[in-house]
């Protein structure tokens, strides 16, 4: 009991004292192993990695979309569909699980699993360092950043993880503001507010502004589940859990259309609308969307400097 | 001693080895107490690392239940830092130890309780967000948007009302406020006659009241839960294990220490031993070692200096007299009455040579050699030296030593010497003295020309070995005549050397050097073959000397023999004289030798008869056929009246026992003439006749 009481004393104290904002802005620059960033851009982009050559990491994380697909439903290797909307792969070291239900605890473990699935990549460990193996250029270039000796399969997922550690938007508008580098419009200011006092802060905050908590689609109005999609009763088979998502980062969101893991919103403003009548239990007026959008648009950060 | 060093042989190495053996353990130990250290401190770190993100975890979460918003990245930063440290406690080897088994089971139950911890903090969140929304909204209406209602004072009531409610179960965290709700709002529902703004917000507040109806209560249970959660718990039981087990890990290792330092005390105890014993075996061998010096300085028996003991002091002795003395005959009395009698001898002289008149000059008392001992006296003159001499000389002679009750009296040859080198010097003239009988106490000076004598010892020694070569060695021969007829009855054979000039020397000039070498048997053999050869021709009979020396030769003897039975006719001519004056060294030998000669004819003549040892006594044992008397008696027959006398008494003797008389150095007609009177049947001399080379020539002068 000390502890709450103690928790209440300082938090009551320490948010009058310092008025924190609960958004926090994206570091200037991210420590990262450079040249192993260098052979996972390579890799990242790199048909080689799929079973027949036609699909590669960057086909449904594209760097020009804010490293997510514009396409409804990503197409893996053989034209197959899959059943969920990509999410963005920028900024993805700041989620606190990955994939849409976090079934991912690390990037290591996020990489592995769309080599792996039969609808995306289709591929095998033994067969990407075949390949890795085979290429003259690759063995080149591992044994410049790992030493002589056969390319592993644990080699290049660490590349790639170590090149998606890199994928950091900085210096985005809101970011500068949040550092008193710049001010809002007015418009965007009250979107600010507007956002944050009908709640939607309260899923969306932190560094990554979501990506650090699972959330039900449909919180106060209910959203038709659909069975086949992978939510986190699918990782957990808790009734609970059905359209259970994790709360996705709003980081670079006016560049990720369409939104949601069913890709039903096609514009921003249709998203934000539907996101407040089902998740907030409010009807926004035009003017607070349109606020609440102009807002969301001053998050769009500076391409990564690996991309530069 | 090499079976004690065998002994002890092994212990240094059981030392060594049980101090290796603990130097290794000690390094163990050390290397096993860093291990235990380092993952001790670890394990703690990762139980620290846990409860304190546990507790901000809960803070944080408070704090995101309070505020409208915060940023939950904490939160999941907090709870995936404890995930992450569990891990590390799982991946710890250290735990995965039987010892650590019942941590280890707490660390199971802490992960099952952290996966639940995790469930309620993801139900927590989702409801969390939910219901501060609700609360916001419906606070935030009573601001000014519930005005629109004015003009519907039971609705508007109906609205306060619940907003007062809701806010009551907020601030008093109690969902026990709310059962009544959604009857409450259940009039609000019925939208007739509103405008579309009071219908849009009557069904957004509906939402929000039956949002907070349904889920507060369990949003309320999920925080107690969340408050009430025992994680804490579990991390106070798994600290206390591993603690519990820590401190046996702690105490193996006290018991260890406690084996350790028994072990190096052990080896201590047994290095110190070790040491103490190695003392012990350093102080014998120092104490036999001194035995042994002591051995080789003095001398046993008497505890006199030695004679090594003597040769290393001889350059530190100052203006030193050696008095030597030798026992004379000493070896008779250690074979007649035994070596135990003779060494108490020794001892008893040994005490009488310390004479307190000698103190003054720094005496050292030595034995030299088994019947010699030596006395250096320093600062002393030589009459001094002579006088002490004689005096020690007598003080042993005049000492009666009993053995067995028997007295014995010895006497003792003494020489005293200041020349260096003292003792070769003293014993030169021991020799020297002993070689003339003289009595007395002897002292050296270079006039007694030793050396000189010594060198013509070698000189002469030489010149007979030439002679022998050249076949200078010559038997002469000097007749014996029949007194009564005057007839030449025999020749006796006489030794002699002829040198390369021509000139002819007796025996007087070489045999004395030449019994000290081995030539004196070829010189006996030469006579004995001589003669032997020069017999033949004749019909008189020979007469040949022989030592005693001679008879205890067996190859001599042997030798003889032959001839004699190669010879037969001469050997019954031949007569043999022996020497008197020579010890008598083995009685049954010479009895057997005599037997055996005679088997061939010859007749045995005693030599020299009447000076020095003579003994009546063997005389009559011994199958004699021949007497000759000494020339030293013959000489002084006629005018001395004791002489007289005394050849009176020999040729009486020797009729009675049926020896033949000879009298030697027979050189007028008066001494014939009394021999005559006496009895005596032969004589012998320059009168009838001088040894010549030949037997004819030495009687061609004679025979008046």
């Amino acid at each position: 009991m000390k502890y709450w009481l103690a928790a209440i004393v300082l938090s009551a104290f320490s948010s009058l004292a310092m008025g924190q904002e609960p958004i926090k802005p994206l570091p200037r620059s991210v420590v990262y192993d450079h040249a192993k960033a260098a052979l996972g851009r390579q890799l990242f982009s790199d048909t080689l990695l799929s079973s027949d050559k036609t699909v590669a990491c960057a086909t449904c994380h594209s760097f020009d979309y804010g490293g997510a697909d514009p396409r409804p439903v990503s197409i893996g290797v053989g034209g197959k569909t899959g059943s969920v909307q990509s999410p963005t792969v920028y900024n993805a070291r700041y989620n606190f699980k990955q994939f849409w239900n976090g079934r991912a605890a690390s990037l290591m473990e996020q990489a592995s699993g769309p080599i792996h699935n039969p609808v995306e990549m289709g591929m095998q460990s033994t067969m990407i360092a075949q390949r890795l193996n085979a290429d003259p250029d690759y063995v080149k270039a591992f044994a410049a950043v790992y030493g002589e000796g056969e390319i592993t399969y644990e080699q290049a997922i660490e590349a790639i993880v170590e090149f998606e550690k890199a994928l950091v938007t900085p210096d985005s508008p809101f970011d500068r503001f949040l550092r008193g580098e710049t001010t809002l419009s007015p418009l965007e200011l009250e979107g600010y507010q507007r956002f944050k006092a009908y709640g939607c802060i309260t899923c969306h905050n932190g560094v990554n502004i979501g990506g650090n908590s699972f959330q039900k689609m449909g919180l106060f109005v209910p959203y038709e589940h659909d069975e086949a999609a992978p939510d986190l009763h699918a990782v957990t088979n808790k009734r609970r859990h059905m359209n259970v998502y994790k709360v996705p980062t709003l980081r670079n969101i006016a560049l990720t259309a369409p939104y949601f893991h069913d890709a039903s919103s096609k514009t921003l403003t249709d998203a934000v609308q539907k996101m407040s009548y089902h998740n907030l239990g409010v009807e926004l007026s035009d003017k607070d969307v349109r606020a609440i959008v102009a807002f969301l648009k001053t998050l769009t950060g500076e391409r990564p400097e690996v991309l530069r | 001693m090499s079976a004690r060093l065998r002994q002890i042989g092994w212990k240094p190495f059981l030392a060594l080895a049980a101090g290796v053996g603990s130097f290794s353990l000690l390094l163990y130990f050390y290397l096993s107490q860093r291990h235990v250290e380092y993952n001790f401190r670890e394990v703690r770190g990762h139980f620290h690392t846990i409860d304190r993100n546990y507790h901000r975890l809960n803070y944080e979460i408070l704090r995101s239940s309070l505020f409208a918003y915060s940023n939950q990245d904490e939160i999941t930063g907090d709870l995936n830092t404890l995930k992450d440290e569990y891990e590390a406690l799982r991946k710890n080897a250290f735990l995965e130890r039987s010892a650590y088994r019942r941590s280890h089971r707490s660390l199971v139950r802490l992960g099952e309780a952290l996966n639940r911890y995790e469930s309620m903090l993801d139900d927590f969140m989702m409801l969390n967000a939910g219901i501060k929304n609700s609360f916001v909204y419906i606070t935030s209406l009573s601001a000014d948007k519930v005005k629109m209602f004015e003009n519907d004072p039971m609705t508007y009531a109906r609205i306060l009302s619940v907003i007062a409610e809701v806010s009551q179960a907020r601030i008093l965290f109690d969902a026990t406020f709310l059962h009544d709700l959604n009857r409450e709002v259940e009039p609000l529902g019925e939208l007739s006659g509103m405008s579309k703004a009071q219908a849009a917000l009557i069904r957004s507040f509906m939402l929000h009241v039956h949002y907070i109806a349904a889920n507060y209560p369990g949003f309320v249970q999920n925080v107690n839960r969340i408050e009430t959660f025992n994680l804490d718990q579990r991390i106070v039981e798994l600290e206390t294990n591993f603690l519990d087990e820590a401190k046996r890990d702690y105490e193996m290792l006290d018991r260890f220490v406690v084996i350790l330092a028994a072990l190096f005390l052990t080896a201590l105890v047994l290095v110190m031993g070790l040491l103490i014993r190695a003392g012990n075996e350093n102080r014998r061998l120092r104490e036999l070692e001194g035995e042994l010096r002591h051995a080789i300085s003095h001398d046993q028996l008497t505890e006199l200096l030695s004679r090594s003991r003597f040769e290393q002091l001889q350059e530190q002795f100052e203006a030193p007299y050696l008095l030597l003395l030798n026992l004379d005959r000493f070896k008779h009395v250690n074979d007649f009455y035994g070596s135990a009698a003779g060494n108490a001898i020794l001892k008893e002289i040994a005490l009488l040579i310390r004479q307190p008149v000698l103190e003054p000059f720094h005496p050292y008392y030595f034995r030299l050699g088994g019947d010699e001992f030596g006395v250096v006296l320093q600062g002393i003159d030589a009459d001094r030296a002579r006088q002490m001499g004689r005096m020690l000389k007598k003080s042993i002679e005049g000492y009666t030593f009993f053995v067995d009750d028997i007295e014995v009296y010895l006497t003792v040859s003494v020489a005293v010497n200041g020349v260096a080198p003292l003792l070769e010097n003293a014993d030169l003239i021991l020799k020297y003295d002993k070689a003339r009988h003289s009595e007395g106490v002897l002292f050296f000076s270079e006039e007694l020309h030793l050396k000189e004598q010594a060198a013509r010892n070698i000189a002469t020694a030489h010149e007979l070995k030439r002679a022998l070569d050249r076949d200078a060695i010559v038997p002469w021969f000097q007749p014996i005549v029949q007194l009564q007829s005057g007839e030449v009855a025999k020749y006796e054979a006489l030794v002699r050397m002829v040198g390369s000039d021509g000139s002819v020397s007796g025996p007087a000039a070489f045999l004395e050097t030449a019994m000290q070498t081995p030539y004196y048997r070829r010189i006996t053999e030469v006579m004995v073959h001589k003669v032997f050869e020069a017999m033949e021709g004749y019909d008189t009979r020979f007469s040949i000397n022989l030592g005693m020396r001679d008879l205890a030769d067996e190859k001599m003897v042997s030798m003889l023999l032959s001839l004699l039975e190669t010879y037969k006719e001469r050997a019954g001519r031949l007569d043999i004289e022996l020497l008197e004056s020579e010890e008598l060294d083995d009685l049954e030998a010479v009895k057997t030798f005599i037997k055996q000669v005679k088997a061939y004819g010859c007749r045995i003549a005693i030599d020299d008869f009447g000076i020095g040892y003579s003994n009546f006594a063997y005389l009559m044992e011994l199958d004699i056929d021949i007497l000759k008397i000494d020339g030293s008696l013959i000489t002084k027959v006629v005018d001395d009246e004791m002489t007289q006398r005394t050849v009176r008494t020999i040729v009486r003797f020797a009729k009675q026992l049926g020896f033949e008389i000879v009298a030697e150095f027979v050189e007028n007609e008066e001494t014939i003439a009394v021999l005559r009177r006496m009895g005596v049947g032969y004589g012998q001399g320059y009168h009838f006749g001088r040894p010549a080379a030949a037997p004819e020539e030495s009687t061609s002068i004679s025979r008046s």
